[in-house]
């Protein structure tokens, strides 16, 4: 039976990433709207105890008649990409020659960027501003100066970096231990069966490692467990048509099942949705039904979460999410790593800026869940290429270990977070001869 | 505003350039035939006069750079003319002409390379025609029969109010040669007689046929000649002007007008000179001369307060807000970017609003923005028909003094005249006309109605077409709702009108429309304007003229007898039909008729007139040996008699297209590069109108025998091209294969030499031409062009290939007359065709066409078809068609549910067609696609299928399948399943009540489990049926996040709700039935319950 090693107090902070009611009728500008509305209300003092409350913050359609004026914007970052998806192009080039394949990265130095407030936009330049590193649904607060030509001169750049964080008390490592994984894709599993095997040793203490499974206190698997790529589109004219692959999928969610309820009796598991797992698409994942994991469900060490996920345990602030944020926001700028693109997030004080633009999330009317008010201790993103990690260090001293959770299934590999010093590290399951 | 695109083009067809610009345009030659049948009906010649007001000078924006100081007696002066017309005066001391008034003064406007307005009056120059001599007049009959003259034309006058006392001012006995027919090289006497005024031309020719104007001689039999030539055309012949080209004022030669000269300044220009005809230089386009002058361009639109259900109403409805954009020609951005709005606007960041409380201040101001801004060329969409008219009628109705002031002249008020354009090419045109002087109306819908053919000409369709980009559209029951909002609502309306006043001049520069014009004009020498609102026939008239004049030719005027005489048109070889996988190579003869008519020097000069051979042989004029017969018995004389003025003509143009794109090819400005490939485009053109006005019957000169030759030669040069190749290229003389010819049409020839590779077929594609054009008289010349691989020949004019002009890739998909696009087609016609020809032509996969076209049927059958591609589109253009049809039936109905939004007289109806009890008629089965998606009704699969689908699938695939082809397609194993979908409306869905019933094998849910989502039989399988139900609403949440965010992009704002309403938009339809299909899915997967743990 579950040990639960180590007694500590856990509190699950996702609520905010549950959907009661789903109303579809509604556009995604609301979304914006309030991410504006609320970004602004924390990004002004800020931007007051930066630059000082001799410049005023001004609305775009107050600066016409007085040009040259030196000022403070605060507004939504929108990215013009030319290459960017578009649903338009995609349907008048399905009859079309050979149909383009859909490129991994869209970011050209062309694109622009412009900020929008609640009823204008302008165009933003500036030595500070890269817009390569941008990406659209960011808000911020930009100090400068607009043009004749139409286009504001951004001297600096402000973001909420995530607002404060509670102190985590010093201590020495009582060595309990986060696990994070991501990537089991099920239905590949054949290909790294004995790295899963290993594993599961690993989790139950048997590979000569007692006292480090002991430390485990809990495993959150960060998306991807069904699958971890997309099914293949064939373009027609019709609308979408039912998967004819759900058999395969079923069972792999009953292999999963045995898995989940096997690691279930040794520590805590959390298991969260990815991008290509059977849920509903669109962020936040709610959490997998219990019908999916009959054998699982019964263990009360075991359930399933919403992606993005969040939660404290003792004091430490865990916020994660399944990595379809970080993936998005690669493919529209020139952030190389994945840790990169994580730490962009956590500055710009929101988890998945560029949702809804590109990335799909639900259409909320009068609040955004992703806006991160409370600075976390362990940020992570899962379905990572490889491992990475990094203690940031924020304004103010603010600690934050970010951690890119390797995707199992191509790197055999998960990473574990002390909960007390939060080092990290990689550990490995790859066999040689696979 | 949507609601005024009401000027949709009779198109139908590919959307595909028209036959102007296509490179294979000789193949229709028939066509553009056709099109030079025009008529035109001369603008009535009213002026409304006025005292204008003075230009303002407000902003250093908006008006023009200073204009320099300028010295008659030590400067230059240079400017390129854009506009010339004519106007009644007063004769100036010192200059040619007329020195009683009133004399015809000519106007030349332009701008000079520094960007300043010119004004130029050009003073002497008079009208005059020719009438054939009668053998006993002399010279000394001049005087006399012109005084006889002068007094009949002026006693003819109804009226002299304008003091007219010299009407005949010059009679002269000449020598000039008939440009219609050969009568050897001895000139003929004329009588030349000089007018004083344009209007005398057809009075005097009337006259001289009706009374006796001298009791000695008899004028009545004599033939009129040039008495049908507009005053401006002749003129600009006769002093060497061309359209748009520069002229110079030399020093010492020009008088300026100023505040204290006399005559005062007349125009808006910023610099107004006299000066007499024959004293300026008019530079040919060539060299230095071809550059273009920075003229300005504004383009605007206006929005209107209209009332639900109602086009706006100059009378009723208000117009509240103008936006303008000011461009200067040959720069990328406007530099005027302003709004003039009714009520306070929220500003706009890099555009000026101007916001006004009165309608009549709004109207005013603008109009002295215009003028103050002095824009020479003004564009938008459809401003000749609506925008501009609408103004002008709003401004009267509400009485806005000096509203209409918006020419050039400070007097002349801008009026509305209807015009009547009927042309084959475009068909019968009522169009509006508003007088401008000295500014160029260019309306961007003309341009695209003339030049391209489209599904669509509402401003989003061609934005779409040629910009691949969905404009927002504002349905115009909302536009007035945006206006009694506040100033963001109205800022928002702004924005959107603001676009539509850009858009024209994004696409003018994308299609280089008025650089392209241009050259048009230079190149046929008649002046811009009347490139759009005139016919094809006056820009061979002027370069006809122009070569006559040069050789003492003149011509008679000819009056339309609307002979029905035809002639045969051009030849087809009937085609081989089938799917060749094979390569095909092409043979083209280059510029085939003109080439022919250069060939054979057809000509109006060369041609012996019927009958008078025997004569002219007699007089010993022509010998045999000079003389040739064309395949259609017309008998021409050689070029060495007599080189025609025609294939002269031709040489010129087709010359200089060669040294255009000589220069092209090294040329590296782009802007440069523009002129010089819109000259090119223009020559070419030019040449094969050439043709096409020697055959227009109710033109200034038809001419059966040189039309009916042209085509005779180019039939049997197809004919003997198709013998040659099939007798060299045999087995027997060592080739591969007997080489056959497979189709040819016009001007090319279609060849399989029955070899497998590209490389060898391009090869001896060449070595054919070759062999052929050796064979021809020079120039005509016969080019390998293209390989066709594979290659599928449905009938005559009708084919498709993968077009091959190197052997390592193709360059595109050519579609030769398969209906792919015909308007009165859904989408899904169009999209099934296209991915058909793809799979057979790029995939090369038979199989996978037919096997993916019965998958088309099937999901159209099973309603699995997005309802976006069943859409079909038609204009309500009246409400009482004689027969009923579908859309105006729809459109009342329409107006029963819901008044406000129903479509108005003028709009697109856009429907599908539902299933309904058997034998309802068609029109009775239209719905408005929208209540079908929101009320599930059923589609009537039946009828895309047999009345959509069905001719073109057949006709794509019969040379493929035979016979069979119906079978296999429409009659097979995949048309068997069907699915109906439940209507929520009509019938007896009132009485249906929905009960639960089990999300996996619907069957009802048994007692108990009512609010359960599975029956006790399915509950074992609950985990599966719920990832199955999860997996449908994924797809669903993806197309729902695509499809709104993109309209968030397009409509350019996050934080402001899509409320575009274009149904023209691919993605219309969709984004409104995911969101529905969402809501019902998400209920289902609701049914088990919500995942809490």
């Amino acid at each position: 039976m579950a040990n639960y090693r180590v007694k500590s107090s856990y509190e699950n902070l996702s609520g905010q990433y549950l959907v009661k009611a789903y109303d579809y009728q509604k556009q995604f500008c609301h979304l914006y709207a309030h991410r504006l509305a609320e970004m602004t209300r924390l990004l002004t003092p800020l931007a007051q105890k930066k630059w000082g409350t001799k410049e005023p913050i001004k609305k775009l359609c107050e600066l016409h008649a007085e040009q040259d004026i030196h000022c403070i914007l605060i507004g939504t970052i929108y990215k013009h990409q030319v290459h960017k998806p578009s649903i338009l192009r995609d349907i008048s080039e399905e009859n079309q020659l050979a149909p383009q394949p859909p490129r991994q990265n869209y970011s050209e130095p062309e694109d622009k960027v412009i900020l929008e407030d609640e009823l204008q936009r302008v165009r933003l330049r500036g030595e500070h501003l890269t817009g390569q590193l941008m990406a659209t649904g960011i808000v911020c607060a930009i100090i400068g100066v607009p043009d004749n030509d139409g286009f504001f001169n951004v001297e600096d750049v402000l973001y909420y970096e995530s607002g404060p964080q509670k102190p985590l008390p010093t201590r020495q490592s009582s060595g309990r231990l986060l696990v994070l994984a991501s990537g089991l894709d099920q239905l590949q599993s054949h290909n790294f069966a004995d790295s899963l095997n290993l594993f599961q040793y690993w989790l139950s203490g048997s590979l000569d490692n007692a006292k480090e499974a002991q430390s485990a206190h809990r495993l959150i698997i960060a998306g991807n467990s069904v699958r971890s790529s997309a099914v293949a589109h064939v373009p027609t004219l019709q609308v979408a048509r039912t998967q004819a692959n759900a058999n395969e999928t079923v069972q792999a969610v009953q292999q999963l099942d045995s898995w989940f309820a096997a690691w279930a009796r040794a520590l805590y598991v959390d298991v969260m949705p990815g991008a290509f797992d059977p849920a509903n698409f669109m962020l936040p994942q709610q959490p997998f039904h219990k019908c999916m994991f009959p054998q699982a469900s019964q263990l009360a060490s075991f359930q399933s979460v919403s992606n993005p996920y969040s939660c404290r345990l003792d004091d430490a602030l865990i916020v994660g999410t399944a990595g379809q944020n970080i993936a998005d926001l690669k493919r529209s700028t020139t952030l190389e790593s994945s840790l990169d693109a994580l730490r962009c997030t956590l500055t710009w004080g929101h988890i998945a800026p560029t949702a809804p633009d590109t990335l799909a999330c639900y259409p909320y009317i009068d609040s955004d869940p992703f806006i991160i008010t409370e600075c976390p201790h362990i940020y992570f993103a899962g379905n990572c290429d490889n491992f990475e990690t990094e203690l940031h260090v924020g304004s103010n001293g603010k600690r934050t270990r970010l951690v890119c959770v390797p995707s199992f299934s191509s790197t055999q590999s998960i990473a574990v977070v002390d909960l007390d010093t939060l080092d990290c590290r990689q550990i490995d399951f790859s066999l040689p001869s696979e | 505003m949507d609601g005024k695109r009401k000027f949709n083009g009779s198109a139908n067809g590919q959307a595909k350039k028209s036959r102007n610009y296509e490179e294979d345009e000789e193949n229709d030659f028939e066509a553009a035939l056709a099109a030079l049948e025009s008529q035109e009906e001369p603008l009535e010649q009213t002026l409304l006069m006025g005292d204008g007001p003075e230009n303002q000078q407000t902003s250093e924006r908006w008006s023009r750079p200073a204009p320099p100081k300028l010295d008659p007696s030590r400067d230059n002066i240079e400017f390129q003319q854009l506009d010339v017309e004519n106007y009644l005066g007063q004769p100036l001391p010192g200059m040619p002409g007329a020195q009683l008034g009133p004399v015809p003064v000519v106007r030349m406007f332009g701008v000079t390379m520094a960007g300043n307005s010119v004004c130029c009056h050009v003073h002497g120059f008079c009208p005059y025609f020719y009438i054939a001599a009668p053998s006993s007049f002399e010279d000394r009959h001049c005087e006399s029969f012109q005084k006889s003259l002068d007094q009949k034309v002026i006693a003819d006058m109804r009226s002299n109010k304008d003091n007219v006392q010299e009407a005949v001012l010059l009679v002269e006995l000449v020598e000039r040669l008939n440009i219609h027919g050969y009568q050897g090289d001895e000139k003929q006497r004329y009588i030349k007689i000089t007018v004083t005024l344009p209007r005398f031309v057809a009075a005097a020719s009337r006259l001289l046929k009706k009374e006796i104007i001298m009791s000695e001689i008899d004028f009545q039999d004599c033939r009129a000649f040039e008495n049908n030539i507009d005053f401006d055309i002749r003129f600009m012949v006769d002093t060497g002007v061309v359209g748009c080209n520069w002229i110079e004022l030399p020093k010492g030669e020009w008088r300026l007008r100023s505040a204290s000269s006399k005559p005062l300044p007349e125009s808006r220009c910023q610099i107004e000179v006299d000066i007499a005809y024959d004293k300026f230089i008019s530079h040919e386009p060539e060299g230095e001369w071809s550059k273009v002058a920075p003229f300005r361009i504004l383009s605007f639109d206006i929005e209107c307060a209209g009332r639900k259900g109602i086009f706006p109403e100059a009378k009723m409805d208000p117009v509240i807000q103008i936006a303008n954009m000011v461009i200067n020609q040959g720069e990328s951005e406007p530099f005027i970017r302003n709004i003039f709005t009714l009520k306070e606007c929220a500003p706009i960041i890099g555009s000026q609003v101007l916001c006004h409380d009165q309608e009549t201040q709004l109207l005013d101001k603008w109009s002295s923005f215009v003028r103050e801004v002095d824009p020479d060329i003004l564009t938008g969409y459809n401003i000749n028909n609506f925008d501009i008219p609408y103004l002008i009628n709003r401004a009267s109705h509400l009485k806005v003094k000096n509203f209409e002031f918006l020419g050039r002249i400070k007097n002349i008020r801008s009026v509305i005249k209807e015009q009547v354009l009927q042309s084959k090419q475009m068909g019968r045109r009522e169009n509006q006309y508003v007088n401008f002087e000295g500014r160029v109306p260019f309306d961007l819908l003309f341009v695209l109605l003339r030049d391209y053919k489209l599904r669509s000409y509402t401003l989003n369709a061609v934005s779409y077409h040629f910009l691949q980009e969905q404009k927002e559209d504002v349905h115009h029951s909302i536009i007035t709702d945006l206006q009694n909002g506040d100033e963001q609502t109205r800022r928002r309306l702004a924005m959107y009108c603001l676009k539509d006043a850009y858009l024209p001049l994004r696409l003018l520069g994308k299609l280089m429309a008025i650089v392209n014009y241009m050259e048009m004009a230079r190149v046929t020498g008649v002046p811009l304007e009347s490139l759009l609102t005139r016919g094809q026939q006056i820009k061979v008239l002027s370069q006809l003229l122009r070569k006559a004049k040069t050789k003492g030719f003149i011509m008679p005027s000819y009056t339309s007898q609307g002979s029905d005489e035809q002639y045969e048109g051009a030849t087809v070889i009937e085609p081989k039909r089938g799917y060749y996988a094979d390569p095909i190579s092409t043979l083209d003869f280059a510029s085939l008729y003109p080439s022919i008519m250069m060939a054979h020097n057809l000509c109006y000069t060369t041609l012996i007139l019927g009958g008078s051979k025997d004569k002219l042989k007699n007089k010993g004029l022509i010998q045999d040996d000079q003389v040739e017969c064309t395949p259609a018995n017309n008998y021409f004389v050689k070029a060495e008699l007599r080189r025609g003025l025609l294939p002269e003509i031709l040489e010129s143009l087709l010359a200089a297209r060669k040294r255009a794109k000589a220069d092209l090819k090294v040329e590296k400005d782009p802007f440069k590069r523009q002129v010089l490939d819109g000259r090119q485009l223009a020559l070419k053109i030019s040449a094969n109108s050439v043709y096409g006005f020697t055959g227009a019957q109710v033109g200034k000169l038809p001419c059966l025998e040189i039309s009916g030759s042209v085509t005779a030669y180019g039939r049997t040069m197809i004919e003997m091209t198709k013998t040659e190749v099939e007798t060299h290229y045999t087995r027997s003389n060592g080739y591969e294969n007997d080489a056959v010819v497979i189709y040819g049409d016009t001007d090319s020839v279609m060849v399989n030499f029955g070899v497998k590779s590209l490389e060898r077929s391009m090869e001896l594609g060449r070595e054919a031409a070759e062999l052929v054009s050796s064979k021809f008289v020079k120039p005509i010349k016969l080019e390998f062009e293209k390989v066709y691989y594979p290659y599928l020949l449905i009938n005559k004019k009708r084919y498709a290939g993968l077009y091959f002009t190197r052997p390592e890739a193709y360059d595109k998909m050519d579609c030769k007359g398969i209906e792919t696009v015909r308007r009165d087609n859904s989408p899904l016609v169009a999209n099934l065709m296209n991915s058909c020809l793809q799979k057979l032509l790029i995939e090369r996969n038979p199989e996978g066409a037919v096997d993916y076209a019965k998958q088309v049927i099937a999901d159209l059958l099973c309603n699995r078809i997005d309802i976006s591609q069943l859409v079909i589109t038609k204009e309500l253009a009246k409400t009482d068609y004689a027969a009923k049809q579908a859309h105006v039936e729809l459109a009342a109905k329409m107006k029963k549910r819901d008044p406000g939004t129903a479509p108005k007289l003028g709009d697109r109806v856009p429907y599908v067609i539902c299933a309904a009890a058997k034998n309802t008629p068609a029109y009775q089965k239209a719905e408005d696609p929208l209540y079908v998606l929101e009320n599930s009704v059923p589609i009537d699969a039946n009828y895309y299928l047999e009345q959509q689908l069905s001719k073109p699938l057949l006709r794509i695939f019969e040379p493929i399948l035979g016979e069979k082809a119906e079978s296999v397609l429409l009659k097979g194993e995949h048309t068997r399943t069907r699915t109906v979908v439940h209507s929520k409306v009509g019938g007896l869905a009132g009485f249906m009540t929905r009960k639960a019933s089990c999300l996996g094998c619907k069957s009802l849910l048994p007692k108990g489990y009512e609010q359960a989502s599975l029956c006790p039989h399915c509950e074992p399988k609950m985990s599966e049926l719920y990832q199955r139900e999860v997996e449908t609403k994924r797809g669903l949440e993806h197309s729902f996040s695509r499809l709104w965010t993109e309209c968030q992009r397009c409509q350019g704002s996050l934080h402001e709700e899509v409320i575009c309403s274009n149904r023209d938009c691919p993605i219309f339809y969709m984004r409104q039935k995911v969101r529905m299909e969402l809501g019902t899915q998400e209920k289902r997967v609701q049914r088990f319950g919500l995942a809490e743990w």
